[in-house]
């Protein structure tokens, strides 16, 4: 039979729960400490038990019985010689009657120990070791292992041997007068040690306490505490215990002898008040995590709750009950999540649509222990979220967001990106098949003004003919603009996978398309430090033949074009900060410039800075070169001065990232 | 072998105003051969098995090469040409399509087709006076072609 009483839960709660904390404080102890059940194996040990006795902790375990323990610690001993059944008895002894044991005895470093046990009133034995000083001298008696009682003893004997025990020790007479003493007696009384001393009256010395002050008296008066104590000396009914002002714990505890004295013993509990007051702070700690938890539930903006493996719910906050509409009568601890959701479909709770599926669903299959996240839709329209967690112990976590805002919100948003989309397309289609349409009718004006003008040029009146060249202008310029606008919107319609192009073999290229202009002009064209770049070439070409014929366009009546293609590479950080590599292209020219007002409406649509008659043009180019760069997740940016120049620059990543990252 | 002057050249074209032009670049060109008209797929396949309304040519002989439009009404020049093609008689009819798409989509398939040549529609009236000289030079006047039968 094993008494769960107030030690065994100590340390058995130790072991159990509170391991680390509690442990190294027990294992902090010098004094060696193995407890033993009422069935003689050993529950508990610390360090210093090891170490006192110079063992391994392989040597003892937890289980092992009290015998064999002795066996394994004496082996570190100085002992003449070893006899098993003496131990037998002594273990026997201990257990059965109750005989205190106590032993001083060198180890086989020649340093003293002091080992006792004592049989518990439930039954357990506690052991202790403990080193002694050097210079304390054993007695005789304890010398000699088989000498288990005393001769009889002088009081100064008894004292002497009192003196080395940890406990305090007071003998009164049973008319109260202080008879013996030993040293912790003061010791472990330092508020009335002045009060301490041979022949004193108890009642004295308890005054002394109470006018001493140091003693909490919880608002009992002198005459009571004197009572109280006089009576525990004549008839002691069980220990108190308080704390000194030196911060050392105490109990004191009397026992009355047949001979009608009265001895008081003082024990230094600071090591075990320590550990129940950290136990005590623990579970404080823990109530109150539990109090901050329950609030933090409570307040989430979320519902949660907790099931156990078998879908019972354990905990929840109200926003949970809130969320699943369930009737809150039913939410215990152990309700089964199924009839949570029967209960919130009954009530309504869900839209009737979804309801039936979803329930369905879970009779069938369960509810899955795998992490997942799915959404309800409530019968007043709401939309939540509901986010499946596994832990650990095959528990599962739900949690409930009310999304329908965002839930609304990302509709609204694809809803509008399908929309922009299609009106993008709409537009590029509109844009090629009205420049593709209009080339028919437009080839037969020309055709047919080329006839009108072959055959009867000649016939035609003087304005006429001017007529008729005016409207053959006209169409060629609607030809040119065509041309342009079918250009354009090809870049978006036709879109090719992009490959490492040399721009230097782009811009050759161009200029073998531009040699006509070039020859015309008396145009220079010089290229510095162009790269390899990934691209669409047609397109780059398109890009640099548009930069340069506008270049060779607008030259000043009476300067030669001279035009600089200057390439760089560049680092720039990206929308995240990263570095991407860029390679700069620079176009600039001599020729007339233009106001700096205008460098951003400049690569607008069917924008034109001159008159047509000063110079042709769709005003479509640029748009045609923003385009292409664009199309190339790069930047293109105009500056120029009246009368001097013009620099377009443009910035294309070396690398095309795809298009997730675009 | 006919003399080339007398060699009948068939256009088919929906659009009148190129079977005009057609035709007036031919006469610019000097060139007087017989020119009849088609305006679909279906007008082109009666001409050459003389149904219909071609029923009275029956005497007359099969033209000596067809300009072909490509996209027409009622049957396009692609389906015709995959008619013709099938047919032993017209197989060795040069057939030059003639037409206003530039897409290399278009230009392969007439090819698989069956096309001689593939031309499209210059932009300007001389342009297209340049063009039928050419094909006069080549198909009428140089190219030995088998004798067709009818």
């Amino acid at each position: 039979m094993q008494n769960k009483t107030a030690m065994h839960d100590l340390f058995a709660t130790a072991e159990l729960e509170l391991a680390q904390n509690y442990r190294s404080l027990i294992d902090d102890l010098n004094v060696g400490i193995a407890i033993y059940g009422s069935n003689g194996h050993l529950l508990c040990v610390n360090q210093s038990y090891y170490d006192l006795h110079c063992i391994s902790t392989n040597d003892v375990t937890i289980g092992m019985t009290m015998f064999e323990v002795i066996e394994q610690t004496v082996q570190s001993k100085k002992f003449g010689n070893y006899d098993a059944s003496k131990v037998h008895k002594m273990v026997k002894d201990t257990f059965e009657n109750g005989e205190a044991f106590r032993i001083e005895l060198l180890d086989k470093n020649e340093r003293k120990l002091r080992i006792s046990r004592h049989l518990k009133p439930n039954k357990m034995v506690v052991e202790t070791v403990e080193h002694l000083a050097a210079d304390t001298t054993l007695n005789n008696f304890s010398q000699d292992p088989n000498l288990k009682h005393a001769p009889s003893l002088t009081m100064e004997e008894l004292t002497a041997a009192l003196n080395r025990t940890p406990d305090g020790f007071g003998l009164y007479s049973p008319d109260g007068q202080l008879l013996a003493y030993n040293k912790n007696y003061v010791t472990l009384n330092p508020d009335i040690a002045h009060a301490i001393r041979i022949g004193a009256r108890h009642a004295d010395i308890i005054a002394a306490v109470y006018d001493g002050g140091k003693v909490e008296m919880n608002g009992q008066t002198r005459e009571d505490y004197l009572a109280y104590a006089k009576k525990e000396r004549l008839e002691p009914s069980g220990a108190t215990a308080h704390r000194n002002a030196d911060g050392k714990w105490v109990r004191f505890s009397a026992h009355r002898l047949d001979n009608g004295c009265t001895i008081f013993n003082v024990a230094d509990i600071t090591q075990l008040k320590h550990h129940e007051l950290l136990t005590r702070d623990l579970s404080q700690q823990a109530a109150t995590q539990e109090v901050q938890l329950h609030y933090a539930l409570a307040n989430m903006s979320q519902g949660l709750a907790m099931y156990n493996e078998r879908q019972e719910v354990l905990v929840w906050n109200d926003r949970y009950i809130k969320m699943t509409g369930v009737d809150p009568a039913i939410m215990k601890k152990g309700t089964p999540r199924i009839d949570i959701l029967r209960n919130s479909i009954e009530r309504g709770h869900y839209s009737k649509e979804k309801a039936a599926e979803t329930l369905k669903r879970y009779e069938e299959n369960g509810f899955t222990s795998k992490e997942s996240v799915y959404l309800h839709h409530l019968a007043d329209g709401r939309i939540i979220e509901v986010h499946n967690r596994p832990v650990s112990n095959n528990y599962t976590i739900v949690t409930m967001s009310d999304v329908t805002q965002r839930e609304h919100d990302t509709a609204r948003l694809a809803k509008y990106t399908r929309n922009l989309e299609r009106s993008n397309a709409e537009l590029q289609d509109f844009a090629y098949v009205a420049s593709h349409d209009l080339q028919e009718p437009l080839r037969k004006i020309e055709a047919f003004g080329d006839r009108l003008a072959k055959k009867y040029g000649d016939t035609l009146p003087e304005d006429g003919s001017m007529y008729l060249n005016r409207m053959q202008n006209a169409s060629s310029r609607m030809r040119q603009l065509i041309n342009d606008l079918l250009t354009y919107s090809r870049l978006t319609n036709k879109t090719r996978p992009f490959n490492p192009v040399d721009l230097n073999d782009i811009v050759k290229g161009a200029l073998s398309d531009l040699h006509v202009r070039l020859e015309e002009t008396s145009g220079k064209v010089e290229t510095k430090g162009l790269g390899i770049i990934d691209g669409d070439a047609v397109q780059l070409r398109q890009l640099f033949q548009n930069l340069i014929s506008n270049a060779l366009k607008f030259h000043k009546p009476d300067e030669a074009p001279i035009i600089h293609v200057n390439g760089e590479a560049i680092t720039l950080e990206d929308s995240f900060g990263q570095p991407i590599a860029i390679h700069r292209i620079k176009v600039s020219d001599n020729g007339i410039g233009f106001d700096r007002r205008f460098k951003d409406q400049i690569f607008a649509i069917f924008k034109r800075l001159h008159g047509r008659m000063e110079y042709e043009g769709t005003g479509i180019g640029l748009s045609t070169c923003r385009k292409i760069v664009d199309q190339h997740f790069g930047t293109i940016e105009a500056d120029g001065e009246e009368g001097v120049g013009s620099t377009f620059s443009i910035d294309i990543p070396v690398k095309y990232a795809g298009e997730d990252n675009q | 072998m006919k003399e080339g002057s007398s060699i009948r050249i068939l256009i088919a074209d929906d659009d009148a105003d190129d079977r005009m032009l057609i035709a007036d670049a031919f006469e610019e060109a000097n060139l007087s051969n017989p020119i009849d008209f088609v305006v679909d797929g279906l007008d082109l396949l009666d001409y050459l098995n003389r149904h219909g309304k071609y029923e009275e040519l029956k005497d007359q002989d099969l033209p000596g090469i067809i300009l072909l439009d490509l996209n027409m009404p009622r049957m396009d020049g692609r389906a015709a040409l995959a008619e013709i093609r099938k047919i032993p008689a017209f197989q060795t009819i040069p057939i030059v399509a003639l037409t206003t798409s530039k897409s290399e989509e278009d230009i392969l398939q007439a090819y698989n087709l069956g096309v001689n040549s593939f031309i499209t529609k210059p932009v300007t009236f001389d342009g297209l006076v340049h063009v039928v000289r050419l094909l006069s030079k080549y198909w009428i006047e140089n190219v030995q072609l088998p004798k067709t039968q009818q």
